[in-house]
């Protein structure tokens, strides 16, 4: 049986910073710049975790619509790049003004892995490796937010920090 | 008899199954190919005799041509230099990017032409901050429309063309008329119906004049060798008959020419990564539902089951010509809007194969074959199911948050396809009915 220390409970950062699914997207940048996020869990008013935002979701509202959503779509119909549009600073920030206010559950991403407290350590370094941002500790029975596995965590213990 | 109807079965359950769509449509025509050869009505090699590689090779030479062209960003810099020359006003860049998605369709396959055509267009209605829908509903119609024109254009041509021998210029010279006037309709409908409304503001205008087209090519070199190696395909789909090659062969060495060029000088890895790419982006669904489809049809044919329905329909037309064809057109058109028009049309062809001798011959029947094309190609454009590019756009829409419902879609659609189908009704009374 897998004790503490090959867990995730063992290397998690507890009361990690979130965000409440009502608040706006500009608060998550805030948020994310203030703390050098990679991404925020999402949480309802109760701490119940959601998803998550990412931060290259905030880069990806700065581009046109059709790049935001082509994963979504098969290969051939993705833009190739997108240097023929002539847009400014001024013009990505107004774009970035449009959806700044809209409530952060509208970008919710619900396919980054979820960890539970007794989830391995072996585990939980494969999402990261796989998932590329940092990943949720939520527990199973009340769906709370417990913590985030970092890989700043694990490069942490390795270190003997 | 027995195996007549058992075949007649095994066709119907496969239709039913397509239509119904729990299952994909290759597993389902895979399953009907497996249940003609364990049922006994043909043998292993019977079922294989029965796959036409002549289209499978057109279908998948031209994939994977597109596959490398479009790395080249051409297909953007065409859409963008299109809307350019109106001004970027709305109503011109309605009608341009018609006109540009039919003549593509024309030459490539719909799903890829409005897979190619659509981002760019949804990057200018956002810029031009105007209403999507009309943009998209026009490009659906218009890839139908455009390829109808050609052999290569659209599966139920590329059935037609490369199952009964007829050439890219039997089409083009048969087809493109009627097609020309069919698309300035359409364009012109579409003004009448959106496009005189639409306004923009002149910033906004001002912005997608702004683009610059020349960015959106990527790759200088893969342009020239991906344009000569079309231009060069295009020339031999011309001049089949005087070299002597068919359809799939053109498509296939014109592929192959062009991995050829764009892999040559490049490590062994890099190529093996750069191929299975270009491989990975062929529709296998599509090339596997083929393959079931052939071998279905196959055990139909062979049991006689087509020669008897075919006897059937010449009789009920009185084996005239003209209600024949006429009967043909609108009957493919009306269906191919509901049911798939690929198995559709590859049942037709051996039923209209076998109506030979009722009208003189195999030459006799070529207005037949010109009716079902039309039917069958334009009559995709009646509902959102009616072909795979409509469902395309609609599901690239709806995640865009553009409403794309089959009502509203249809409403407008049907009746259009029903004024397209009756100029081309006029049309094969003139020139050959």
């Amino acid at each position: 049986m897998a004790t503490d220390e090959h867990t995730c409970q063992a290397i998690m950062t507890s009361h990690p910073i979130s965000i409440r699914q009502h608040e706006t997207v500009e608060q998550a940048l805030h948020l994310l710049m203030q703390h050098k996020l990679l991404a925020l869990p999402i949480v309802e008013e109760d701490g119940r975790y959601i998803g998550m935002f990412l931060r290259s979701r905030l880069v990806a509202m700065l581009l046109p619509r059709i790049v935001q959503l082509e994963e979504r779509i098969p290969e051939v119909g993705r833009l190739l790049e997108v240097g023929f549009l002539t847009d400014s600073i001024a013009d990505v920030q107004n774009r970035f003004r449009e959806v700044a206010g809209r409530p952060v559950s509208e970008y919710v991403q619900t396919d980054t892995p979820v960890l539970r407290p007794s989830t391995p350590i072996m585990n939980a370094v494969l999402f990261l490796y796989r998932a590329r941002t940092y990943l949720p500790v939520v527990d199973e029975a009340s769906g709370q937010l417990l913590g985030v596995v970092s890989t700043w965590d694990v490069l942490g213990r390795i270190a003997g920090k | 008899m027995t195996a007549m109807w058992t075949a007649v079965a095994v066709l119907a359950a496969t239709y039913a199954a397509v239509m119904s769509e729990k299952l994909n449509r290759s597993i389902v025509a895979l399953l009907g190919a497996l249940m003609m050869i364990v049922l006994g009505i043909l043998s292993q090699e019977e079922a294989i005799e029965g796959i036409d590689f002549n289209t499978i090779g057109l279908l998948v030479g031209m994939m994977i041509i597109v596959s490398i062209t479009r790395k080249s960003g051409v297909f953007e810099y065409l859409a963008i230099w299109s809307a350019k020359r109106v001004k970027a006003s709305p109503a011109g860049i309605l009608a341009m990017l018609a006109v540009v998605t039919a003549v593509m369709s024309a030459f490539l396959d719909n799903v890829t032409t409005v897979l190619l055509v659509v981002p760019v267009t949804l990057v200018i209605t956002e810029q031009l901050k105007v209403d999507p829908y009309p943009f998209l509903f026009s490009q659906i119609v218009a890839s139908n429309i455009g390829g109808t024109a050609t052999l290569i254009g659209d599966p139920p041509n590329i059935l037609i063309g490369t199952q009964v021998g007829l050439s890219f210029n039997d089409f083009v010279v048969n087809l493109a008329p009627v097609i020309i006037v069919v698309l300035i309709v359409h364009v012109l409908s579409m003004h009448v119906l959106w496009g005189r409304k639409m306004t923009a503001a002149p910033d906004a205008m001002a912005k997608v004049m702004a683009f610059d087209e020349r960015r959106a090519i990527t790759d200088h070199r893969l342009l020239k060798q991906a344009l000569a190696v079309l231009a060069i395909v295009i020339a031999a789909f011309v001049s089949s008959r005087h070299i002597g090659l068919e359809a799939g062969a053109i498509g296939m060495a014109g592929a192959a020419f062009l991995m050829l060029l764009d892999n040559v000088g490049r490590s062994s890895e890099h190529q093996t990564e750069n191929i299975t790419k270009v491989f990975g982006e062929v529709e296998w669904i599509t090339i596997f539902f083929f393959v079931g489809l052939f071998m279905v049809i196959a055990g139909v044919e062979h049991t006689g089951a087509l020669k008897l329905l075919a006897d059937q329909l010449v009789a009920a037309t009185g084996a005239d010509l003209q209600v024949t064809g006429l009967a043909v057109m609108w009957a493919s058109a009306v269906l191919s809007a509901i049911v798939d028009n690929i198995p559709f049309v590859a049942t037709m062809i051996p039923l209209i194969k076998a109506m030979a001798p009722s009208f003189g011959g195999p030459d006799g029947l070529m207005p037949l074959w010109w009716a079902l094309s039309l039917g069958a190609c334009l009559g995709g454009n009646g509902t959102l199911i009616g072909a795979s590019a409509n469902l395309t756009v609609a599901g690239i829409a709806e995640r865009n948050g553009i409403p794309f419902r089959f009502l509203r879609y249809t409403k407008i659609a049907f009746p259009l396809m029903i004024l397209h189908v009756a100029i081309c009704h006029v049309y094969l009374l003139w020139r050959y009915l």
